[in-house]
């Protein structure tokens, strides 16, 4: 089979008239005006990525209700008394039980402790862990993921190898292990950082991907090219290019260690029982299912909430930042 | 592609050095005694102490009983539990009922997580896609304690349909409700990722490719759009079996379930260090091999992969 | 094929678009993409629709067989299809048409194949989805009368048309043999004729009929070729009609290549298979949306020889998508230029070159590079005689003073190896290159993909280590530069690279990606930046205020603006550009090449200019380097390259270029 050169198209077209809806047309200048060559269009306000990516954010009803949610939550956490009254440690057992009333929107649990107030008081204990444990994760997993992404070669080998081994722990199996060992101590620190000692990886694999795409854009060659040393490179355009996966796993995680926070807790090796949590009541509430629903009902809906609003937000935050990344 | 298979096995080798390493080092090394952690809050006598220390090798350096650990876990001899019964058979006793109940899960997980995902995807905008999702949210911010408790309340107190808790020998019925508690969470995250794959792959160059052969729109779907959807999450679903074993715990203890993930919750709460670390580490084994067989099937599915 | 058979034949369009509208609907609203757009193709013909990214070209050729993207979808206007409309149908109805009456051939060959299927099973589906019968050939009405009138009379009704079986292949060659004997060749004769048919008589692609022409054209009697064209050319299989299908579009090896992935084909090749499955129902119209827009030159030019050749001898008309001007009017008889979502200009492509009236047209046949035919000639030159007295020295002088003073980058036996994964042998990206750069000059290297040439320059950069070899810049070894000659070096050598969306950084400020290198380089203070980066600013044509805004507000032609900007703020010496105008549209491109062009004249600056494209070249450069292959295959000025091309890879790239073969005498 061969191929011939069609040199002579051109030519044989221009010789014969031309066919019916073929003719020669040209279309008044004044339809299509001219525009100038790539011109900038000056009326239109300036905008950054950021500024792009807020404007998509704000029309977003995930976003809207998800925020409203974030903030009261951070209210009721910093300012628990705004919002009730009592002390959530102040139990009375001739209240064992009583269903709600005037004062006590959600009724009594089997020590006589108000659930209201203590489902106000708890919301610190399980966002203080949240918080705490993202920042902590962030910080190592970024660090190591950035490091491992940037440098490549045996750093990345290496970093990679204790990545795959932290991440073969599941993040309850490996907690329960370390916690049991802790069941005595008082602090909340114990679970931030187990859940961070386990947590880390997910943030470090993100980070690393994230890392080496970002490292491989030519702006990073551009400004190597222009004299920038390699580590002053990372930190003034690779690590903030690849903040956007960053940010949103790491909001979305927020509400997971919230999660295994009260499960810890509803094992009884979480947060000290002596302190008031979400967890802990609904452990203390889960033999009187039958009895009493709504003592469990009550923190378990004040928790999916706040695990809730965190979820949504990491999904309204990468569609703005990055649509075309991947939901999970 | 047997070189591949025999570089992921190596691979393997080190991880699971490692993993074991790391877990024995936690519960071993750390400070705080693992015996005092043993009696709690009792007084503990020296002299018993003393002879703890030396049947669990404590007395030696940390690698020597981190290796004689490995020795004997090789030959699957992990020691005894306090009351005498030998390790090897408490877990042998737990796990079929585990795998069963894992295998359960997985099956709902797998079959709801991808019809649903599937619908969504393919309808994305729809109000039924909003309710599945809305649904997966709820499901994700729920802890898995609650459902099962929500659960069991709904199913076996009020409509009493299905058993509240599962006996010794737990049939089908007895592990309905507890597997599809168990799986709810990561058919949450199925439905997610489904729908997100489906609903990029719909606009992929090589589906309008196909559209523009001819092709019907039921067969550019299934050969096309969900074929290729479905790649990552058969992974998904394949490593997740791993975690579902380890998950199992809080489900068996709602359930009242006499799995290994029960056998994992006495031990802590009776503190007998060498049955939590073998049964963690037999655990962190499973895992470590579904993933393995992800990485094959993964290979097995996407041509690409093959040849790296 | 004559045109005046055409005409009789094909009186009636068969493809007729009026006032078509399409229209997406955006959040913010519907966005017209295209407006009162109109055009007519007929049965054999290529029209060629020519515009800039975004005008609606594609747009317009997708509403033809109803696959527009996303929310896209036609509000007005008329689309007929031989007659019958088809602008309201339906999916279900689309169905019928895609395929067996329009084929499509995509533009991104990397991206318009399913990586998880075989090659071969994607053909297939293309043949079962139509229910093509896989033992014979469907030809147009059009090709039928051909067909007919080439076999002269010999034409024996539709068993004619079964193809060869591949099991049935060995006997028939072996009968042909003892049948060509036996007409009285000799045994050299015979094999000569053998080997013709080995090439020819592809299974699932040839027919019985031209079977039977071939064995009476080598003096075989008819009868008895009628008997071996009978008895052994009974129909093929669907693997033998894949195979064949592939052959068709020009991929060797077809049979084993079916049975391969995607990932495991070259991009040429993978356009190739797009073809065949574009081509496999046998539509009467082909719409080919910039099928050969990512490959390189010389592999372009072979695919669109053989996708010509295919659908002539189908019959199949082509409605051809390209941003290239030149291209269009070497391919097709009609062009349709199309601006913002309108046909501004359409006629016959000589005249349409030739003497365009649309003041759009006018400035895309001034700025087509490949129909340029001289270097641009800077601002300043036009301006002053005596000047361009000055540029006659420089051509003049050119050829004698290669001496060093006005040397100032120099590389020498530049090698390059990398290790390839898995293997014990390195690859050779770079081998044994020389040449020099003048002061003041361009000089650039040309080479298709994997030439090496990207190498080179990041090695004159000193981005890459060379495996050995030197760099001179002023005479000195840039190896043997300490950090702070380093430092140095970085300021006086800046590049320009391909991507405009990759090369600036999408979180910085123009301001701050113009400053950055000041700021690296510790030049001057916060005031006399600002005023520093207001003056590249107006250097580069862009208004002061674009330095408030970000990267993303930008279009691809101003971010390389910006990115020539920031590498001009150390007042550099020498610029490489890397592939900087590849990106972008042709009038784009135009004025980023006259920017170039002017700041070389003003600043006597030097530019290494790394390009696949040899028309740009003609355009800006004043020597050429060839490379294939890793190495230098010619080097010499660029009127001599292209006046008197030395080796043959030279001839083939200049041969490539497209249009370049059009002698338009333009006004």
């Amino acid at each position: 089979m061969t191929s011939q050169t069609p040199d002579t198209t051109a030519s044989q077209a221009c010789a014969s008239a031309p066919l019916a809806g073929q003719e020669r047309y040209v279309a008044p200048l004044d339809e299509t005006p001219l525009q100038q060559v790539d011109s900038i269009d000056e009326s239109q306000p300036a905008s950054s990525m950021w500024a792009e990516a807020w404007r998509t954010l704000r029309r977003n009803p995930l976003f809207i209700v998800s925020a409203v949610l974030i903030v009261l939550v951070l209210l009721v956490a910093f300012f628990p008394s705004l919002f009730a009254k009592g002390d959530p440690n102040y139990c009375d057992l001739e209240h064992s039980l009583d269903p709600a009333g005037p004062g006590h929107p959600f009724g009594y649990d089997l020590m006589g402790c108000d659930v209201y107030t203590r489902t106000v008081y708890g919301t610190r204990a399980s966002l203080s862990v949240g918080v705490l444990t993202t920042i902590l994760v962030v910080i190592v997993g970024g660090l190591i993921g950035a490091l491992a992404g940037y440098f490549g070669g045996w750093v990345d080998a290496v970093l990679s190898r204790i990545t795959d081994i932290f991440y073969a722990i599941p993040l309850l199996l490996g907690a329960i292990v370390v916690l049991q060992m802790f069941r005595t101590s008082e602090s909340i620190w114990k679970v931030v950082f187990v859940l961070a000692l386990f947590g880390w990886v997910s943030v470090a694999r993100i980070t690393r991907g994230s890392v080496m795409e970002a490292k491989n854009l030519e702006f990073n060659t551009a400004s190597e090219a222009l004299g920038l040393s390699r580590i002053k490179n990372l930190f003034r355009h690779v690590i903030p290019n690849s903040l956007a996966p960053v940010i949103v796993v790491a909001t979305t995680s927020l509400g997971t260690y919230i999660v295994s926070e009260a499960t810890l807790s509803f094992l009884g090796i979480g947060l000290p029982s002596t302190m008031v949590s979400w967890g802990g009541d609904i452990s203390a509430a889960q033999s009187l299912l039958r009895v009493a629903p709504s003592v469990l009902f009550w923190p378990s809906l004040a928790l999916a909430i706040t695990v809730l609003s965190f979820i949504m937000m990491g999904d309204a935050v990468r569609d703005a930042l990055d649509p075309k990344s991947r939901t999970l | 592609m047997g070189r591949y298979l025999l570089r992921r096995v190596l691979q393997m080798i080190p991880v699971i050095i490692g993993t074991t390493l790391l877990i024995y080092a936690l519960v071993f090394a750390l400070p705080g005694d693992p015996v005092k952690a043993m009696f709690g809050e009792k007084p503990v006598n020296d002299a018993v102490a003393a002879q703890i220390r030396a049947e669990y090798n404590l007395d030696k350096p940390f690698i020597v009983q981190y290796l004689l650990f490995l020795k004997n876990a090789l030959t699957l001899d992990f020691g005894n539990t306090f009351s005498g019964r030998p390790v090897i058979d408490v877990i042998g006793d737990a796990f079929p009922i585990t795998i069963r109940l894992a295998l359960m899960a997985f099956v709902f997980e797998g079959v709801f997580g991808v019809i649903f995902g599937i619908i969504a995807g393919l309808k994305k905008g729809k109000w039924y896609d909003s309710v599945i999702l809305i649904v997966s949210l709820l499901l994700i911010s729920v802890p898995t304690f609650v459902t099962g408790f929500v659960g069991q309340y709904l199913f076996g107190v009020k409509w009493q349909i299905l058993p509240v808790t599962a006996g010794r020998n737990p049939g089908f019925i007895d592990l309905l409700l507890p597997a599809c508690v168990l799986g709810s969470v990561s058919m949450a995250y199925i439905i997610r990722l489904t729908r997100t794959e489906v609903a990029s792959n719909k606009t992929a160059d090589y589906v309008r490719t196909a559209r523009a052969k001819g092709m019907s729109n039921r067969k550019v779907t299934m050969r096309h759009i969900l074929r290729n959807s479905l790649i990552p999450v058969v992974t998904y679903l394949g490593a997740d079996l791993g975690s579902l074993m380890g998950g199992a715990m809080i489900t068996e203890r709602i359930f009242n379930i006499q799995g290994i993930g029960n056998t994992l919750w006495q031990g802590i709460l009776r503190g007998e260090a060498t049955l939590v670390v073998s049964i963690v580490t037999l655990l962190v084994f499973v895992f470590v091999v579904c993933n393995l067989v992800v990485d094959l099937l993964y290979a097995v599915l996407d041509p690409r992969i093959r040849y790296e | 094929m004559t045109d005046n058979e055409n005409n009789s034949k094909a009186s009636r369009p068969l493809l007729q678009v009026t006032g078509l509208q399409v229209e997406f609907t955006t959040s913010a609203g519907p966005v017209r993409a295209v407006r009162d757009s109109s055009f007519t193709v007929y049965p054999g013909q290529w029209v060629a629709i020519v515009g800039e990214s975004g005008s609606g070209k594609s747009t317009s050729a997708m509403s033809v067989i109803g696959l527009l993207p996303g929310t896209g979808h036609v509000t007005g206007g008329s689309i007929k299809l031989d007659g019958t409309e088809i602008s309201h149908y339906t999916q279900k109805q689309f169905e019928q048409i895609r395929g067996k009456r329009i084929g499509l051939v995509p533009q991104d060959p990397m991206s318009n194949l399913n990586p998880v299927w075989r090659i071969g099973t994607q053909v297939k589906e293309a043949i079962v989805a139509n229910g093509m019968d896989v033992k014979r050939e469907k030809r147009s009405e059009l090709a039928q009368k051909l067909a007919d009138s080439e076999a002269e009379g010999h034409y024996h009704g539709s068993d004619d048309e079964l193809f060869i079986g591949s099991s049935q292949l060995p006997d028939l060659m072996e009968e042909s043999r003892k049948a060509l004997l036996a007409a009285g060749k000799t045994e050299k004769q015979a094999d000569e004729a053998m080997a013709r048919f080995r090439d020819d008589w592809v299974p699932g692609s040839e027919t019985r009929w031209r079977v039977r022409e071939a064995l009476i054209a080598e003096a075989v009697e008819a009868d008895e070729a009628k008997r071996i064209a009978t008895t052994y050319v009974t129909g093929a299989t669907m693997d033998d009609r894949v195979a064949g299908l592939l052959t068709e579009a020009g991929l060797p090896d077809a049979a084993v290549r079916a049975r391969q992935y995607p990932h495991e084909f070259s991009g040429g090749m993978r356009q190739r298979a797009l073809i065949a499955i574009g081509l496999a129902a046998r539509p009467e119209l082909l719409i080919a949306d910039e099928p050969t827009s990512a490959l390189d030159v010389t592999v372009q030019k072979r695919i669109l020889d053989h996708l010509h050749y295919l659908t002539e001898s189908l019959g199949t008309a082509v409605l051809f998508i390209t941003h290239d001007l030149g291209l269009a009017a070497e391919r097709a008889q009609h062009i349709v230029v199309m601006y913002k979502g309108q046909v501004v200009e359409s006629g016959p492509s000589l005249e349409v070159l030739q003497h365009p009236q649309h003041p759009y047209t006018k400035r895309l046949v001034a700025a087509a590079p490949s129909l340029a035919s001289q270097r641009i000639i800077s601002a300043k030159r036009r301006g002053d005689a005596e000047t361009a007295d000055e540029s006659m020295d420089h051509k003049a002088a050119s050829a004698d003073t290669l001496e060093h003073a006005k040397t100032i980058i120099e590389v020498r036996d530049l090698v390059k190896e990398f290790k390839m994964p898995r293997r014990k042998e390195m690859f050779r990206a770079v081998d044994d290159v020389s040449f020099s750069v003048r002061r003041g000059t361009t000089c650039a290297i040309v080479g298709e993909s994997g030439s090496g040439k990207s190498t080179v320059a990041n090695m004159i950069l000193h981005l890459l280590e060379p495996t050995s070899g030197t760099v001179l810049y002023r005479g000195q070894d840039t190896q043997g530069f300490d950090k702070k000659q380093l430092l140095d070096f970085r300021r006086h050598v800046q590049p320009v690279f391909q991507n405009p969306y990759g090369s600036l950084d999408p979180m910085y400020s123009i301001y701050r990606s113009i400053e950055e290198p000041l700021k690296i380089h510790g030049i001057g203070d916060k005031k006399s930046r600002l005023a520093r980066v207001k003056e590249l600013l107006d250097m580069v044509e862009l208004p002061q205020s674009t330095m408030t805004r970000y990267p993303n507000e930008l279009s691809g032609g101003q971010r390389q603006r910006i990115a020539i900007a920031r590498a001009m703020a150390l007042n550099p010496d020498v610029i490489v550009c890397d592939e900087a105008v590849s990106a972008l549209d042709v009038l784009v491109q135009d004025q980023v090449l006259r920017l170039l062009n002017d700041l070389q004249a003003e600043k006597g600056l030097s530019y290494l200019f790394i390009t696949h494209d040899l028309a740009v070249v003609r355009q800006i450069a004043d020597d050429v380097v060839v490379m294939q292959h890793g190495k230098l295959v010619e080097h010499a000025t660029t009127d001599e390259v292209f006046n008197n091309p030395k080796t043959q890879y030279t001839r083939d790239l200049l041969d490539a270029i497209p249009g370049g073969r059009l002698r338009l005498g333009l006004d």
